[in-house]
């Protein structure tokens, strides 16, 4: 159990080698529920959850560890297990097995707490970025594959007279995950779990990255600002791509597009305001649709980009119909309309409900 | 999605693929998919430097695709003669950003690369087929893109903007000099070209494009044999264009090439027409060709019916007395004392021993002057001179400009009083350079224009500024990354693993 906590758990929160074992299942996660923390573990791993708490939050309350945490934390090392080597000699049924268990250790109930979300997005924040490193070793008699493990000495020795060649390679657990069949469902129950984690996480290939699932949390002021903020700080062209693919890409939904619009539009207010719209308006394929849908929507719903209030300020309003306008000749006219065309009856239906 | 083919494998999920004889998975069709149109130029350009595109041409087909997110893509569809012919097209598709499927007629997957040599099959067809036009299977996307718009590959050829060759037109006049067929010249100048040619006693044929569509006609010249020197001239000369003969029918500007190599598709140019690809006026010219007409089938007219030869009087040439006596009328120019000129000064010598002062007086300069200044180091002193701005330093000799940039002393000037082109012709023009007259014993010197720099920059003394390192005091941002490490787990990882109640 003491090794969960120091190699495992230590590890996934403030980074280092995070040691994956046999799968703990929903024995486990009773036996460590039992096992007390010990004290200096328990400090150790609050610090760590604080600071990345202090990151999001301005006065976050401190992350403790309690069921959920423990859920969480066993649902990752079984996600984990099902990349091990060791899982892949184990019998189809076997694997759907431990997928389905950590399934239902990661079922959290849904919550709007920012404090609650942000201690789930402090246990799993680096899960999106885990990597193992594998090593291929050719000697003079064969090859062998060593995945997330070193190489024994002996295999590497006497190099010269061996002909031991070593190759390593990074590999991104996260997309290794969401592309097996058995632990894809097993990682989308854990960002489902933490959608933090989930919403943080855009510029991801895989798994495909759907603002729809959180649009409740994206209505939540605090919540959404936290979002937008972070969104904010990243690269602007590539966060302006994925972004606007998942919008796009709800744009049919009657009941989610007001909000997600209003998310969108809050972004391009926030960078107008914050002076970086000049630097951003550059011509820029990838902006390009990131441009054009807030061009389409200021022209088609002027109400879902900005407040009230900031239509109502003729300085704001004249800046907006500016930044509009740069948006336009940035991301060109035929785009715009098309976009427009994909917006206009969504937008009809909405009026007529 | 996608499962690599193993060797001798025969059944497929995918429908129209074969393995070929070299047991790798080919359809009837290649289908190259781009993200915009210019890569999808690029890569049929590079698809021309290494094929005919004349083999292509009667299966080629362009299409701009919609995707299911409206992005919008570019789809060249081709046969796919043989797996050799279609690893050429999948290096050149990879270096303009594509990707190169094969299939027969809807449904097309990814084509084979390094990690499935022998090509790639699907695991199972998209179902939701309806209301697409083609189905891209891809490693970790799926592409189901809709038909928006068909583009004629032979309205590209002749939309596509000409792209200039290296070394100019003039570099290559000279290397095609004996090549040169064309001259296609815009209005107001047919008159003065056609006599110019005829009095150089150059054979030329001439018809005139009237075109209704555009907003103004040509003249079209054909020329038999240019001259080097009057090919350099009508290259430099605006409003006149010179064409190279592309193919039998078609004319290329000289110093421009087409994004294809023309060359490989000459079935694309009917018999009965004539093309011009015209840089300068952004466009090609289509004509029709009458073949009842000599010259090409277009009806072109003999120089010299086109010009109004008139008389002119005849021009005695010169005695030799005359000529002799012409020499010793020439006077030489005397630079003399003006007082009554009152031109500014705008240079000034500083010798050496007053640059101390300069050095002082920098700092008073308002910006305007020490951007305007211009100076350079000669033996005699520091050169400052300003052709906008008067020279108003209070040091050192001051120059006036008699002719641009010509100085004489301030309160000189030439006599006889000729004009600044005469002047200037006289010294021997002042091309590159500045010539300086210290006095009217002193001979001239000249300076080189290159040497000149702005005066702000010549005196400030560069400066080093030290590298500062970080004091440590505020912690710098973790960036905390994991890493999995995978313990040995026995021969029995699952034991005591107790699956989910609901599944027991």
């Amino acid at each position: 159990m003491r090794d969960f906590f120091r190699q495992f758990l230590l590890p996934l929160v403030k980074g280092g080698a995070v040691h994956v074992g046999a799968p703990l299942g929903q024995r486990g996660m009773e036996r460590l529920r039992d096992a007390s923390l010990e004290p200096s573990i328990d400090a150790e791993l609050i610090a760590a959850r604080s600071r990345v708490a202090a990151e999001l939050l301005l006065e976050p309350a401190p992350p403790i560890w309690d069921e959920e945490s423990l859920r969480l934390a066993v649902a990752t090392h079984d996600l984990l297990f099902l990349l091990h080597p060791r899982a892949q000699t184990l019998r189809a049924a076997q694997r759907e097995q431990i997928a389905l268990c950590t399934c239902e250790l990661a079922r959290l109930p849904d919550s709007l707490d920012a404090d609650e979300l942000v201690a789930r997005h402090t246990l799993l924040h680096l899960l999106p970025t885990l990597a193992r490193t594998d090593v291929t070793v050719e000697f003079w008699a064969g090859r062998r594959e060593f995945v997330g493990t070193a190489p024994p000495h002996r295999l590497v020795a006497w190099p010269e007279l061996r002909r031991v060649r070593q190759e390593q390679r990074s590999s991104d657990c996260f997309a290794e995950a969401a592309g097996d069949s058995v632990a894809a469902p097993a990682l989308r129950a854990l960002l489902d779990a933490s959608p933090l984690t989930d919403l943080f996480s855009l510029l991801r290939r895989e798994p495909l990255f759907d603002l729809g699932h959180h649009v409740p949390l994206l209505r939540d002021p605090r919540l959404c600002r936290l979002v937008a903020y972070r969104y904010l700080e990243l690269d602007a062209s590539r966060m302006g791509d994925a972004l606007t693919r998942a919008v796009i890409a709800q744009l049919p939904n009657d009941e989610l597009r007001p909000s997600l619009c209003a998310f969108f539009a809050h972004l391009h207010l926030c960078q107008l305001l914050a002076g970086r719209s000049s630097i951003d308006l550059s011509v820029r394929t990838s902006l390009r649709d990131f441009h054009a849908l807030f061009a389409a929507l200021f022209r088609t719903v002027p109400d879902w980009c900005a407040p009230p209030d900031v239509l109502h300020d003729p300085t704001l309003a004249m800046q907006l119909h500016k930044y509009s306008e740069a948006c336009l000749q940035s991301a060109g006219s035929g785009r715009v309309a098309e976009l427009t065309g994909l917006l206009r009856p969504g937008v009809e239906s909405t009026a007529q409900r | 999605m996608l499962e690599p083919v193993a060797l001798h494998q025969s059944h497929f999920n995918m429908p129209g693929v074969a393995p070929d004889g070299r047991g790798i998975l080919l359809g009837k069709l290649t289908a190259s998919l781009f993200a915009s149109l210019d890569q999808t130029v690029r890569f049929l350009a590079l698809l021309s430097e290494r094929s005919s595109l004349d083999d292509l041409l009667p299966t080629l087909k362009l299409y701009e695709t919609r995707s299911a997110l409206e992005s919008r893509s570019y789809l060249v569809l081709f046969q796919a003669t043989s797996s050799h012919f279609v690893d050429q097209v999948a290096q050149l598709a990879s270096l303009t950003g594509g990707t190169v499927f094969t299939g027969s007629a809807k449904h097309f997957v990814r084509y084979r690369d390094a990690k499935a040599p022998l090509g790639y099959d699907v695991t199972e067809l998209a179902r939701d087929a309806v209301g697409c036009d083609f189905f891209l299977y891809a490693e970790a996307v799926f592409h189901s893109l809709i038909k928006t718009k068909e583009i004629v590959f032979r309205d590209l050829v002749t939309r596509l903007s000409l792209r200039p060759l290296p070394g100019g037109a003039l570099h290559r006049a000279r290397a095609f000099a004996n090549e040169v067929r064309w001259i296609a010249v815009r209005p107001g100048l047919y008159t003065q070209l056609l006599t110019y040619l005829w009095r150089n006693r150059i054979a030329a044929e001439a018809m005139l494009i009237d075109n209704a569509a555009h907003e103004e006609g040509y003249l079209l010249v054909r020329v038999a044999k240019l001259p080097e020197r009057i090919l350099a001239l009508l290259v430099k000369l605006p409003g006149v264009e010179v064409h190279l003969p592309l193919t039998d029918n078609a004319l290329i500007e000289l110093g421009y090439r087409h994004p294809f190599r023309l060359e490989s598709c000459p079935s694309l140019f009917a018999a009965e027409q004539f093309f011009i690809f015209s840089a300068q006026r952004r466009r090609t010219e289509i004509l029709a060709v009458s073949h009842s007409v000599g010259g090409m089938g277009l009806p072109l007219m003999p120089i010299e019916q086109l010009i109004a030869t008139g008389f002119e009087l005849e021009q005695r040439p010169l005695s030799a007395r005359a000529a002799k006596l012409l020499e010793s009328v020439v006077v030489n120019l005397r630079l003399v004392s003006a007082q009554q000129s009152r031109q500014r000064a705008t240079g000034t010598l500083i010798p050496w021993s007053q640059v101390a002062l300069l050095k002082q007086l920098v700092f008073a300069l308002p910006p305007t002057l020490l951007s305007g200044y211009r100076v350079a180091a000669l033996d005699e002193g520091l050169m400052v001179i300003s052709h906008q701005i008067p020279c108003e330093l209070p040091l050192g000799e001051q120059f006036q400009e008699a002719a641009p940039s010509v100085f004489v002393p301030l309160g000189h000037a030439f006599v006889p009083r000729v004009s600044d082109a005469v002047l200037t012709d006289y010294l021997g023009g002042t091309q590159g350079r500045i010539i300086v007259f210290r006095d009217a014993k002193a001979t001239p010197f000249s300076v080189e224009d290159s040497l000149f720099e702005p005066l702000g920059r010549r005196l400030v003394a560069q400066l080093e500024v030290p590298l500062r390192p970080s004091n440590g005091r505020l912690r710098p941002p973790q960036t905390a990354t994991a890493r999995v490490e995978n313990d040995p787990v026995g021969p029995l990882p699952l034991w005591g693993f107790r699956p989910p109640a609901g599944d027991q």
